[in-house]
């Protein structure tokens, strides 16, 4: 207990304060109401952009997995200085500002893009991939975003996994296929589960990206926040739409405690 | 025999190699974009350059403005991922190492941070450090980030400490050492690489991050990514790809440096 | 040292200074090197602006006049966010004096409580074109219009009025607009036929139906000004909705790309000071400055955009006065600030959800 103590006063201190007031806002502060509740609950545009954030976050998050799980299996085999130089490569998007990489997705995803570009040279047709200004360029913004996440997270319960399994597995002469789906698939679902909530609730978060990556129609609920808390300055809007959003993470983690039998991180040790 | 086993389990197969070979290109697409960018010239971002030339780094260099904030985004991220590594490396050493009760709530508390959108929480520590007249302060920068990089340590951090032998620390301790000795002379040292991964990440983190530091951060206290955002309202100056690429060169420098070291140990 | 802990340190400073009179006082202002007294109360004033050249330019000119002038010390920040403003006088923690606006946010900020009337027995609002309102003072304006790359659409390939941005099959290519209403209805109702001098009020529903006939050929609806250029450069759209000052700076910079000086929405920017402000005065002081004509002139020489006194007129380079939209010109549309305040959420909200469906 002592040990947690410190963590305990900096987050009550510096995080549940601070947001336990976001809460008493979003019920209309000193003149409690539920107004804005129900404008949320009537309004179209409320409830078409949490549709659309759900979708987009549940899209992107598969993507990071799909392309995440082999980068971390990948790195969990080499001998730990190819490690160490691989795990820096995945931290490299950190350095770059979100503003130039958004320019730089630009310029290889448009119309006249690199990729297009590259498409109407080796086919020599006419013609082009839209792969920008829609949902799939707000998707690989994102995925771009959220590997290294994801990435680490499978990494870091990969390594925990012992050789012996497999190397029984391997004695009593199963397969790959057989040792990589029966063991070491499901030893790693901890750390695969804890990517899938994380990656799901930063892209919930995100708004830079779909504004300069996304169409018309991609709008996200926290754009809709952002634009509360500094354009019109209706805060107790923003703080009810960050309940609700706040209320979705909540579900999926709830969803994702029980198909791990309790557990959200593995607090149990 | 035993040896060859060992590899064989161990080579993934060429359609995972493929595919993190790909995710890898993925990653590193936009800086290689962004690098050329940045031997440019002009005052507007431009793919390919017309020219070639170091005006933006000069620029970079010259305006105190943009070395300053990356001396403050510096400062703040090495302070808060050594505050954070501290208080989180020590939460989650006991949450892993004892039983007390309504562990698993708190344990839930303390990784919350990360499952609230940044935008709220960068709206409620506005307000509440002006109550607390700590608004543009370093050291109320320092305690957001911490705050935002604390759950990481946590999570890398716990699943490094179950790797750890316990019969080690039981050993040392029959042997006569105290907790403290323990923690010290047989856990840190054994923990070492998930010590410099999650610092690094709480690092990254505090480094990157933009939301909070927009409201947090004053006027002198300015962090590197809110001076890239702040000006965007009518142009993104292409210095911004001067500093990406450098940031990305130093860090590939002192990355490449410390894995060398490591090889010679 | 922070800003933040110099200025709450200037308070009990300047008590002192009061309660130990003004021989003390005198004292104090000459140990720290300041000619008097006067001078020695108006601390540093901070003045919050958009940042990039802009501000860079205003620093170098109205700025720097100023603190030649008075001696007083203007500390330049950058993003003047409303959220930020109403959080520093909500909780009493202020950080900016001085702060560059937009008309119609300072309408509603002033409303709600966040900034001081303007002094306009300080502020001399002779001669301005473009009217001053109760809580700030415009500086200069900036018109929209149409962008395009002329290599790629050369004379008569490309629209030259809204009613021709409209019309797609004249002039066929992918049009890029912002993602809000602002501006997009006053060009809606202009292609549908309306006198930019009889805009307001804004027929909204006429403006909705108007963009619904271009919402098709619309490849991007832009979030950010700085996209509305890298876009043209990078061949991703074809027209654009953008500004004469983004124009001119990226064609100094050698890029292909024009802009029509017809039909232009000019709106004006505006200084403003905040509500509470411990230096109000030299605050107000600081915005006359930036209504002296020969400042505003000096000014718009380096950036291009038009001054908000017509007596500024006559202090401009002439290729930049050749440059400026103009203001009697009956196609040149002023946007009412005013409608935008009284209007502005609402139609937001619409415009979004327009957006999405």
């Amino acid at each position: 207990m002592r040990f947690i103590a410190p963590a305990l006063v900096l987050l009550v201190a510096a995080f549940l304060l601070p947001l336990l007031y976001v809460v008493y806002l979003s019920f209309g502060g000193s003149s409690p109401s539920l107004e804005k509740y129900a404008a949320i609950a009537t309004e179209p545009l409320y409830r078409q952009v949490l549709l659309n954030s759900v979708y987009i976050s549940v899209v992107s998050t598969g993507l990071t997995l799909l392309l995440g799980y082999p980068i971390a299996y990948h790195l969990e085999a080499q001998p730990p200085r190819r490690r160490t130089v691989l795990m820096i490569l995945v931290l490299m998007p950190f350095w770059t500002s979100i503003l130039v990489k958004s320019f730089a997705f630009t310029v290889i995803l448009g119309k006249s893009g690199i990729i297009n570009s590259f498409l109407q040279w080796a086919t020599g047709m006419e013609g082009h991939l839209p792969m920008l200004f829609n949902r799939f360029g707000v998707v690989v913004g994102m995925t771009h975003f959220l590997l290294p996440f994801m990435v680490f997270t499978v990494l870091a319960s990969l390594l925990t996994q012992g050789p012996e399994l497999r190397r029984a597995a391997n004695v009593m002469g199963a397969t790959r296929l057989t040792i990589f789906w029966r063991i070491i698939f499901p030893l790693s679902l901890p750390g695969v589960m804890a990517g899938i909530l994380i990656c799901m609730i930063m892209s919930m978060a995100m708004f830079i990206t779909p504004a300069l990556l996304g169409g018309r129609g991609d709008l996200m609920i926290s754009n809709l926040v952002e634009f509360h808390v500094r354009d019109t300055l209706d805060w107790e809007m923003a703080s009810a739409l960050a309940v609700c959003l706040l209320a979705i993470t909540g579900v999926f983690c709830i969803g994702i405690a029980r198909v791990r039998g309790g557990q959200l991180f593995g607090e149990e040790g | 025999m035993a040896r060859q086993t060992t590899i064989e389990e161990r080579v993934p197969s060429a359609a995972t190699r493929l595919i993190a070979w790909l995710g890898y290109a993925f990653l590193l697409m936009p800086s290689l974009v962004v690098l050329p960018m940045s031997f440019g010239t002009g005052t507007e971002f431009d793919f390919p350059p017309k020219s070639f030339s170091l005006d933006l780094y000069r620029e970079y260099f010259s305006e105190p403005s943009w070395v300053a904030s990356t001396l403050t985004s510096l400062q703040v991220a090495a302070a808060s991922a050594a505050l954070s590594l501290l208080i989180g490396g020590l939460a989650a050493y006991g949450i892993v190492r004892y039983q007390f009760r309504g562990k698993k709530l708190l344990t839930i508390f303390l990784l919350s941070p990360m499952l609230v959108p940044t935008i709220v929480v960068a709206l409620a520590l506005y307000l509440y450090l002006g109550i607390a007249r700590a608004t543009g302060t370093t050291w109320g920068l320092i305690l957001c980030h911490a705050v935002v990089c604390v759950p990481y340590v946590i999570v890398t951090m716990m699943a490094g400490l179950r790797q750890v032998d316990r019969n080690l620390e039981i050993a040392a301790t029959i042997m006569g050492a105290s907790w403290f000795g323990v923690l010290t002379r047989v856990t840190i040292p054994l923990l070492r690489p998930t010590i410099l991964a999650s610092g690094l990440f709480a690092f990254l983190i505090s480094f990157d991050e933009v939301v909070i530091s927009f409201f947090v951060s004053g006027v002198r206290t300015q962090t590197l990514p809110v001076k890239m955002y702040s000006t965007i309202h009518w142009e993104i100056s292409p210095v911004l790809a001067a500093v990406s690429s450098l940031l990305t060169i130093l860090s590939l420098g002192i990355c490449i440096l410390v894995a060398a070291l490591q090889k010679e140990r | 040292m922070t800003t933040t802990k110099d200025r709450l340190d200037a308070p009990t400073r300047r008590d002192l200074l009061r309660g130990a009179g003004a021989g003390a006082g005198a004292l104090g202002a000459m140990a720290a090197g300041l000619p008097t007294l006067a001078i020695a109360q108006d601390g540093p004033i901070v003045w919050v602006a958009y940042g990039g050249s802009t501000q860079e330019a205003q620093k170098k000119t109205i700025v720097a006049a100023f603190m030649a002038d008075t001696g007083i010390e203007v500390i330049p920040a950058s993003g003047p966010d409303l959220a930020k403003l109403k959080a520093q006088v909500q909780t009493g923690n202020l950080e900016w004096d001085v702060i560059g606006v937009i008309g119609s946010q300072a309408i509603r900020a002033g409303r709600a409580g966040l900034l001081e009337k303007m002094d306009y027995s300080i502020v001399d609002t002779a001669d301005l074109d473009i009217p001053p309102l109760e809580y700030c003072a415009p500086y200069y304006s900036y018109g929209g219009g149409i962008g395009y790359d002329p290599a790629r659409h050369p004379e008569g390939r490309h629209p030259t009025n809204w009613q021709e941005f409209w019309d797609v099959e004249r002039f066929p290519g992918r049009r890029g607009l912002r993602n809000r209403p602002d501006e997009n209805l006053e060009m809606a109702l202009m292609a549908d036929g309306v006198a930019a001098r009889d805009l307001y009020p804004l027929d909204v529903d006429r403006a909705f139906a108007s963009l619904d006939r271009i919402k098709p050929h619309v490849s991007h609806w832009i979030a950010g000004t700085p996209q509305t250029i890298s876009l043209l450069t990078q061949n991703e759209i074809d027209f654009v909705f953008t500004y004469s000052g983004r124009v001119e700076a990226a064609q100094r910079d050698g890029q292909s790309v024009a802009y029509v000086y017809e039909n232009n929405i000019v709106t004006g920017a505006y200084v403003a000071v905040t509500r509470g402000s411990r230096n109000r005065d030299a605050a107000m002081r600081l915005v006359s400055y930036f209504l002296k004509p020969e400042l505003q002139a000096a000014f718009c020489n380096i950036m291009g955009y038009g001054p908000s006194k017509s007596t500024a007129r006559a202090h401009l380079e002439p290729e930049v006065l050749a440059r400026q939209p103009d203001l009697q010109d009956p196609g040149t549309a002023i946007t009412d600030v005013e409608w935008w305040a009284e209007n502005g959420e609402a139609v937001t909200t619409r415009f979004k959800t327009w957006l999405l469906t």
